[in-house]
């Protein structure tokens, strides 16, 4: 028999750019900000739980960037839920995980979070059992988000007459923003803000937390969409899946987690 | 004379209001958005000390004006993308059996990788040829799927891979292996299906643990809660219990495995299919302490079981045990032949619990 969520259910959206083209700008920049974005908007999914019944379990499930939104309300605005599924995660493992052994790229940006960087980020800050639905088929957490924080980070962009362009420099963390007319420097700013300087600047150096099959720290459970499921290499199985396709096992795991 | 200079004193003052409004319609174009921005977090955990205000980053996307160090730094990575996404693949693999035996007419599926949302298709490639190879060639992507089967074999772990065609940069000794090539491919092993015998099978048997030590049974044979002597018995002692709503941290729990009148053993691979003769014992006890350190610590654990009943018969389990809400789900397996320690499963062979 049929088993059905019992509870109830509500949605949290934030302004995301159009991430699916980020790549079609060719600088990053929608993915980047919209990144930014979810960071900030972790305070708005905060007091959007905080006003639901008290004496309800929450669980939360968020898919692929959405985890910033989820990451910041706990780490950085107080979210308080029981559980966290993370489906296809796009944030970095180290962010969960501080262990150097998923340190898998060599960038020399800023690494720790202490330093304006991902890793540490949500270390001892998350109060709810995290389980990490991963798929390393899938591509968009994979080869996609990779090249992304390989290619278009520092971010630069052109706005109206003026240039945009995040740096940091080897050897030390500090991160800048600079805004040009062309060759002439307009402004020049240290970034303080982590959520800017993740988003902006930073190039992760452990894979993305969907591709994240032997994650520790933060992580309670990790589920194999791939294995257990036969998610293949799209991002979003899911949601694009007839509902005959596979997805009973899913579904049913997925309660299995927030009962 | 005098009077024609007068008559044009507004001219300069026109001429500075405008530029005046120009400079401002300029900054109201490229200054900062905090439409992304709800608020300021705690600034001990987001920001290190800065005398200035921090203007969230700009974000109004406008037609875009020429800029040769942006297009220059725009063009350049568009290239770098380009180089990813159209890497040459030429792909060469050989399958081989547990002893390292060709396997013959083994399937092949690959996927060639994109940066597609959606994905790419998986598309079937050459059956292996009788010394076990293959090859898929002039393919272009950024990485290369591949999963061999046949249908006399299981697939082990090394039957589905990978392959980084792309330029990835990875820390010294960590380097990813090379792409296979055609004098040394890459190896996939199946392991050969053996004869398997009628098994009684449960695929799931959920139950919900009680947290104060209360034993749950499940009867292998019947799948249901109950006595006899072919009967798995779980006991959890948990804490989970007492966790505040809407809080999780690392509690103390325990969960004890044991067969009634028999002995259990831990299964360690996945495609080992016959129960040992011996080295069972009656119980096995799995502790999580809240001081163990945070990486040893599980709230959940899943474990496979061979196990020897009191009935002389033999089977397997594996279980999935939360701690925090006590729920366990058990896939079953019994061999209804005393004494046989085949363990084997195919679906068309399966008995119907009496």
């Amino acid at each position: 028999m049929a088993r059905c969520y019992k509870g109830r259910f509500a949605l949290y959206k934030w302004p995301a750019l159009n991430p699916a083209g980020f790549f079609t700008s060719g600088t990053g920049f929608e993915f980047n900000q919209s990144e930014y974005r979810a960071w900030k908007y972790g305070k708005g999914l905060s007091d959007f739980a905080a006003s639901m019944p008290d004496d309800y379990q929450r669980n939360m499930l968020a898919h692929s960037q959405g985890n910033a939104v989820v990451a910041a309300a706990f780490r950085d605005y107080n979210l308080a839920a029981a559980t966290w599924v993370i489906t296809q995660g796009a944030i970095p493992i180290s962010c969960y995980d501080d262990d150097t052994a998923h340190l898998v790229f060599p960038h020399t940006s800023p690494d720790l979070a202490a330093n304006m960087g991902y890793r540490g980020y949500l270390k001892d800050e998350v109060s709810a059992k995290v389980v990490n639905f991963f798929n390393t088929r899938d591509r968009v957490t994979g080869q996609r988000w990779e090249a992304n924080q390989s290619l278009f980070k520092p971010t630069i962009e052109l706005v109206g007459i003026t240039r945009i362009e995040y740096k940091h420099y080897a050897g030390s963390s500090e991160v800048r923003l600079q805004k040009f007319f062309n060759s002439v420097l307009l402004s020049d700013r240290t970034v303080s803000d982590l959520h800017e300087s993740m988003a902006m600047i930073v190039k992760s150096r452990s894979k993305a937390i969907g591709q994240g099959a032997t994650t520790a720290g933060e992580v309670n459970v990790g589920v194999d969409m791939y294995a257990d499921f036969s998610f293949d290499n799209e991002h979003g199985s899911q949601w694009n899946r007839a509902i005959q396709e596979n997805l009973t096992l899913y579904f049913q795991r997925l309660l299995d987690e927030i009962e | 004379m005098k009077s024609n200079n007068n008559r044009y004193w507004f001219i300069p003052l026109l001429l500075t209001a405008a530029f005046v409004i120009a400079f401002f319609l300029w900054r109201q174009k490229s200054g900062p958005d905090t439409s992304g921005q709800t608020s300021s977090a705690p600034a001990s955990k987001l920001a290190t000390p800065s005398p200035a205000t921090t203007p969230a980053p700009v974000v109004n996307v406008t037609t875009p004006m020429v800029d040769p160090i942006y297009e220059a730094v725009k063009a350049e990575r568009e290239q770098k993308l380009r180089d990813m996404a159209d890497a040459p693949i030429d792909f060469f693999g050989k399958v081989v059996d547990g002893k390292g035996n060709p396997v013959m007419g083994a399937s092949t599926f690959y996927i060639v990788g994109s940066f597609s949302f959606e994905g790419s298709p998986t598309l079937q490639g050459p059956a292996t040829d009788a010394a076990g190879l293959f090859s898929i060639t002039e393919k272009r992507g950024p990485d290369f799927s591949i999963r061999v089967e046949h249908s006399d074999y299981y697939k082990t772990s090394s039957a589905d891979q990978q392959f980084e065609y792309a330029h990835k940069a990875y820390v010294p000794g960590k380097e990813p292996p090379s792409p296979p090539t055609k004098g040394n491919p890459a190896v996939f092993v199946l392991k050969k299906k053996g004869l398997a015998e009628p098994l009684v099978h449960h695929q799931r048997i959920k139950t919900k643990l009680p947290m104060n030590a209360a034993p749950v049974t499940i009867n292998a044979r019947s799948g249901q809660a109950g006595g006899g002597n072919e009967v798995i018995s779980i006991t959890m002692r948990s804490d989970g219990d007492k966790l505040p709503l809407n809080t999780f941290h690392p509690f103390d729990w325990s969960v004890t495995i044991e067969a009634s009148g028999g002995g259990i053993v831990e299964r360690s691979d996945a495609l080992d299919f016959e129960a040992p003769a011996d080295g069972y014992v009656t119980q096995q006890t799995i502790n999580m302490s809240a001081s163990l350190p945070k990486d040893v610590w599980k709230s959940d654990i899943q474990r496979d079981y061979f196990i020897k009943f009191g009935s002389g018969n033999y089977g397997r389990v594996r279980l999935n045990i939360s701690g925090d809400t006590g729920r366990s789900i058990a896939e079953v397996f019994l061999n209804p032949t005393p004494g046989s320690r085949k363990l084997e499963f195919d679906p068309n062979k399966v008995v119907q619990s009496p």
